[in-house]
C-alpha cells in the first residue's frame, strides 16, 4: 500500500523533484549534500550502491570527488537504485550524456530497497540511501539489505530528515513544514497533496537515537552516537560500518 | 585497523592513505577508513590516546624509585616523548595538523588530559590555586621538548634529556 501511494507521489514530483527541494530547503539541501560525500570521503576504487538515488545528486558528487580529489577515473563505479521509474529515468537522462555513462561508471536498476535480489552479497564498499529511507515501510529491512550487500569494513550512510531537538526552532520549523510546504507544493508543482505526504512521512520517521539503534540491531557498527546532525537536527547522516 | 595504520605512518604519512592502506591489507573495504573521523587527525588523535596509555602503564611500577616530584615528572616525561620517537620523521608533520584551527580543540584537548595525567603521577593531588599555571607550564615544556626532539640527532638522543633536565 504504501509503495504504491510513494510510487505516485514520486512520479507526480518526478520531474519537479530539484526544483521543490530547492524551494523547500532554500538551497540548503545542495550544502547537506556537498557535506555529506566530504563525510564520506569516497576511497579510490570504491564502489558505492546508491539506494533511493532518484535524481542523482549523490551519484554525481561521489562521481566528481573521485575524479577530481583521487583522480580515480576508471574503477570507482555507482550503481543506483530507486523503487519509481520515473526518477530513476530522470536519473538516467541527467548522465545521459556523460563521460561516465560513456566509461561504464553508472549503472541504474529499478529496485526495492527492502529486497534487492539482483544485488549479491558483499558487493559494495559503500551504500548510502539520502532522503529517501522515509519512504520505506519498513526501515529495518533496507538497513539489513544494505548490511548484506556491503563488504566486510564497508560503510552504510544515511542522510535524511529528522527531528529537531531544541524546543523553539522546533516551532518554527513546525510552522515552515505544515504550512510553507505545501503551499510551495502547490505554487510550484501544482500539486499541495504530494507535499503534505512528503512533511508527514518526516514525522513518522524515527528519532536520531531510535535510528541508530535500528543500524546497530541489523548488526553495524557505530562509532559515538552513531549520528550527526546539521541545521539544528532538521537533517541527520547516520553512519554504520560492516565489521 | 588503527593500530595497523600507525606502522603506515612513516611512508604514506598522518593520512586518510594510511588508514585506506591498513585496512586494505587486513581484508576490509577502504571504506573502513572512516573508522578515523576526519582522516589524518583522526588516526593522530588515535595515537595519542594510545601514547598516554602506554606512558602510564609504562611509569606505574617504577615511580617509587624516585624521590621528588621533580624527579618522577622528568621520568614520566621522558617515557612519553619515548612513545614519540618511532614517529620522530613524520612529527612536523604531526604538529602541523594538530595546528590547524579545526583541529586546535582536539589537540587542546589531548595536551590539557596530557598534562594532568603526569602531574598526577608524579604526585601531585593538591588543589591549590597555581594548579591552571602547572599545567600550563608542563604542557609548554612538553611541547617544545618533543619539537626539539624532531631535530635532535645526538646518540641516545643525549640533548634532547638535556633540554628536558634545563626547563624542568
Amino acid at each position: 500500500m504504501k509503495e504504491s501511494l510513494v510510487r505516485s507521489v514520486f512520479s507526480n514530483v518526478a520531474s519537479n523533484y530539484d526544483v521543490m527541494n530547492d524551494a523547500m530547503s532554500m538551497g540548503i539541501h545542495r550544502l547537506w549534500k556537498d557535506h555529506f560525500i566530504r563525510k564520506m570521503a569516497p576511497a579510490p576504487n570504491a564502489k558505492l550502491l546508491d539506494v533511493a538515488g532518484g535524481t542523482g545528486d549523490i551519484a554525481q558528487r561521489f562521481l566528481e570527488y573521485q575524479d577530481t580529489i583521487n583522480s580515480d577515473t576508471k574503477e570507482s563505479s555507482v550503481h543506483m537504485v530507486d523503487i519509481n521509474p520515473e526518477m530513476l529515468a530522470e536519473g538516467e537522462k541527467r548522465f545521459a550524456g556523460s563521460r561516465w555513462t560513456q566509461d561504464g561508471r553508472i549503472g541504474f536498476t529499478v529496485g526495492n530497497a527492502e529486497k534487492l535480489d539482483f544485488v549479491e552479497d558483499e558487493s559494495f564498499d559503500v551504500y548510502s540511501i539520502a532522503f529517501g529511507i522515509r519512504n520505506c515501510t519498513h526501515p529495518d529491512r533496507v538497513v539489513k539489505e544494505a548490511y548484506r550487500v556491503l563488504k566486510p569494513g564497508g560503510r552504510f550512510m544515511c542522510l535524511e530528515f529528522s527531528r529537531v531537538e531544541n524546543p523553539v526552532l522546533a516551532q518554527v520549523y513546525d510552522l515552515h513544514s505544515f504550512y510553507v510546504i505545501p503551499k510551495l507544493g502547490e505554487l510550484i508543482a501544482n500539486d499541495r497533496k504530494s507535499y503534505e505526504y512528503l512533511v508527514e512521512s518526516i514525522r513518522k520517521f524515527p528519532a536520531q537515537r531510535e535510528f541508530a539503534q535500528i543500524i546497530r540491531d541489523a548488526g553495524f557498527t557505530t562509532i559515538g552516537q552513531g549520528y550527526e546532525n546539521l541545521t539544528f537536527g532538521t537533517v541527520a547522516i547516520h553512519t554504520g560500518y560492516k565489521f | 585497523i588503527l593500530d595497523h595504520a600507525l606502522t603506515k605512518v612513516g611512508g604514506l604519512g598522518w593520512t586518510r592513505e594510511s588508514v585506506i592502506e591498513a585496512a586494505s591489507e587486513l581484508g576490509y573495504s577502504g571504506m573502513a577508513h572512516g573508522v578515523a573521523e576526519g582522516g589524518g587527525i583522526g588516526l593522530l588523535s588515535h595515537f595519542l590516546d594510545r601514547a598516554l596509555d602506554e606512558t602510564c602503564i609504562e611509569v606505574d611500577d617504577q615511580l617509587h624509585e624516585f624521590d621528588s616530584t621533580g624527579d618522577r615528572l622528568r621520568f614520566i616525561c621522558r617515557t612519553r616523548l619515548r612513545q614519540t620517537l618511532p614517529y620522530v620523521k613524520r612529527w612536523p608533520e604531526a604538529a602541523a595538523l594538530l595546528a590547524q584551527p579545526e583541529n586546535v580543540p582536539l589537540a587542546m584537548d589531548h595536551l590539557g588530559r596530557l598534562s594532568s595525567q603526569m602531574w598526577y603521577l608524579a604526585g601531585d593531588d593538591s588543589a591549590r590555586v597555581d594548579w591552571y599555571l602547572r599545567r600550563s607550564a608542563l604542557a609548554a615544556v612538553y611541547l617544545s621538548t618533543e619539537l626539539y626532539m624532531c631535530e635532535d640527532r645526538s646518540p641516545n638522543h643525549e640533548y634532547t634529556w638535556m633540554f628536558l633536565k634545563k626547563r624542568l
